[in-house]
């Protein structure tokens, strides 16, 4: 596959959360490249282009933000899962809510993981297991 | 009467014997006899009672009453009463009601029956006349003619629309503030259905109403809508009784209407407003966390990565960033927790003393650090969420060991009395007490007591635990001597249906 390399996709609006993001990444130990789009509309434009260009990058593991700008992630969770080449991507959702209908909402439209922001350094960390658990092993 | 009994009545006055007289003396009703003239002849002793005077014979003519008039007052002169009129040859006056006067000023309602007497040519040789005497009678009806002029401006007075009907449901009669509120007159109105009154989506009510009227049944404080004249709907209360006749038969209903359009829609609006409140309190509770996450776990990678290149004042002004973070951290957690109390659901029956059980293992970090001892009497199963037993035994409890005194290691009891509607269950402690002036006021929401440095806490705890108390129509009230302990009582109802 002419984009062979696998990547991480951040959808994440808040610059205080991607860069604990790419700390949890870093300390996950998975080394790929990470792509960051910042609301709605840039990642559903990001699964598309991936359909119509086979050389542009498409995810293994998607950590999708649930309240974003343009679109909710509930929609570009449908979106991906709709894209014939992105739709086998893990997907871990973090979100502040510990409600546990929106738990059960984005479980049903098809994320593998659901993640809830601590207030705490170390609690958020934890994001790092989920990521190694969720990371494609065969594309490591 | 008759020409015999009058004869006979004469007969008897002429009578020789002394019988005859006695037996008109002894007649209840006063009587006398006149000549051709009007001037009398004879009396008997309860004329001369109700008249309050003795007539002179062969002097007094026409009646033997001091002074007459008429029902409206004005002065009836002797010569022309009843008698007078009938001795004159005009028409026999009979049920007349006239008032009359003794020389005493006391007054009597009586009616003459006054008749002559003619001989075979057919002119008139006596008069007589019986007056009976209608006083109480009159004054009974005087009485009931002013009780219903007082019941009719009390009706006509109403707020309300005092509406009569038959069990035919046919409007008899309708005051002046069904006037004002349905828009029809009295005139307009008076002889048709009610169901005019009703709207056609409730035209089933009628039916209902008079099969319980006709039961004997009243209608309480019935909420309904009713059609004004002009078709506008209106929101009212109708109290309705059967009304019965004499003889205790239900004729038809009365039926009290008020206007409660003003009450519902007041109504309305504080639900309105209060639902506007919790979404309001939730979202702003809610969407704070975001940024607070933000901070707090900043200020915390600030001091974990940066403490080496920041100088003593610097560290402590991050301290107080963390210290305030922190804070709004609980409080933001706590105001959420206190917008998302709210009895969606029936309540289940949780036992009270599982659900101590619970609350107990969690604060055993602040009991063994507070030593504090905590015992209870037998608590009942009570008709509650678990979860808000939980967090009012968690308040109650969590205050008695954090409010404890200084002198004394804590000892708090938790008790439950049964009463005929309900349970008391009271948390009682030996802690600081709290003053009499604060006994409402630890109630309210963020009313705090004491500083942060003293006491920690948000001040929810409190305004929690009433609030969930409110949800089962309980109460929650504090009893409390400063310095010796407080008592907090809270009260949860039988569920409606009898359980519990």
């Amino acid at each position: 596959m002419a984009a062979g390399k696998s990547h991480i996709l951040v959808v994440e609006d808040n610059p205080a959360d991607v860069f604990l993001i790419r700390e949890t990444i870093e300390a996950s130990g998975i080394k790929v490249p990470i792509h960051i789009v910042k609301d709605g509309e840039e990642a559903t434009r990001f699964f598309d282009n991936a359909d119509s260009d086979d050389s542009a990058p498409c995810p293994s593991l998607v950590i999708l933000d649930i309240n974003l700008p343009k679109k909710h992630g509930i929609q570009i969770l449908q979106h991906l899962r709709r894209s014939h080449r992105c739709r086998g991507a893990s997907v871990i959702v973090v979100s502040t809510s510990t409600a546990a209908k929106d738990r059960e909402d984005v479980i049903l439209n098809g994320a593998d993981a659901y993640f809830c922001k601590p207030s705490k350094y170390d609690d958020f960390l934890k994001l790092a297991d989920l990521i190694r658990e969720w990371f494609p092993k065969t594309t490591k | 009467m008759t020409a015999q009994g009058l004869k006979a009545l004469i007969h008897l006055r002429n009578g020789a014997d002394q019988e005859g007289r006695d037996i008109l003396d002894a007649l209840p009703v006063a009587l006398y006899l006149t000549d051709a003239e009007g001037r009398l002849t004879y009396f008997n002793a309860a004329a001369v009672k109700l008249s309050g005077r003795t007539p002179q014979l062969g002097v007094d003519q026409w009646c033997v009453t001091w002074k007459i008039f008429l029902a409206d007052g004005t002065p009836l002169p002797h010569d022309q009463c009843p008698l007078a009129v009938a001795l004159k040859g005009g028409e026999i006056v009979e049920g007349m009601e006239c008032l009359a006067e003794r020389p005493d000023g006391t007054q009597f309602w009586f009616t003459p029956y006054p008749a002559v007497l003619r001989d075979e040519q057919g002119r008139i040789t006596h008069g007589i006349n019986l007056l009976v005497d209608i006083t109480s009678r009159k004054f009974e009806q005087n009485q009931a003619a002013q009780a219903a002029l007082l019941l009719s401006a009390i009706v006509d007075s109403s707020d309300d629309a005092i509406i009569s009907k038959d069990l035919n449901g046919t409007i008899t009669s309708w005051n002046k503030s069904a006037e004002r509120l349905f828009g029809y007159t009295a005139e307009e109105i008076i002889g048709r259905p009610v169901t005019l009154l009703i709207p056609s989506d409730r035209q089933q009510e009628e039916p209902r109403i008079i099969a319980r009227l006709k039961a004997g049944e009243r209608v309480d404080h019935f909420e309904t809508i009713r059609r004004r004249k002009d078709g506008s709907l209106l929101d009212i209360s109708l109290t309705i009784s059967p009304v019965r006749n004499a003889r205790g038969n239900i004729i038809g209903a009365s039926k009290i209407a008020r206007d409660i359009t003003e009450r519902r829609r007041a109504e309305a609006e504080i639900l309105r407003a209060n639902r506007d409140l919790e979404q309001f309190a939730f979202s702003a509770s809610h969407d704070l966390q975001e940024p607070l996450r933000g901070l707090k776990i900043y200020s915390e990678l600030l001091a974990r990565r940066y403490s080496s290149k920041l100088d003593g004042q610097a560290l402590e002004f991050l301290g107080h960033l963390r210290a305030g973070a922190t804070r709004m951290e609980v409080l933001v957690s706590d105001l959420l927790a206190y917008t998302q109390i709210s009895k969606r659901e029936e309540p289940e029956m949780v036992d009270a003393n599982a659900t101590l059980t619970i609350v107990l293992e969690s604060l055993a970090g602040s009991i063994a650090e507070s030593g504090a001892r905590i015992d209870s009497g037998p608590l009942p199963v009570v008709p509650m969420h678990a979860a808000h037993l939980q967090q009012l035994f968690q308040n109650l409890i969590g205050n008695a060991i954090k409010y404890r005194s200084p002198e004394r290691k804590p000892e708090i009891h938790v008790a439950a009395e049964s009463q005929s509607d309900g349970w008391t269950m009271a948390v009682t402690d030996n802690g600081i007490g709290i003053a009499p002036e604060y006994k409402e006021k630890v109630f309210g929401l963020f009313k705090r007591l004491h500083s942060n440095e003293e006491y920690s806490g948000t001040g929810i705890g409190l305004a929690i635990c009433q609030r969930i108390v409110a949800q089962y129509d309980g109460r929650i009230w504090v009893d409390s001597e400063p310095g010796q302990g407080s008592a907090f009582r809270f009260t949860i109802p039988r569920s409606r249906d009898g359980g519990g």
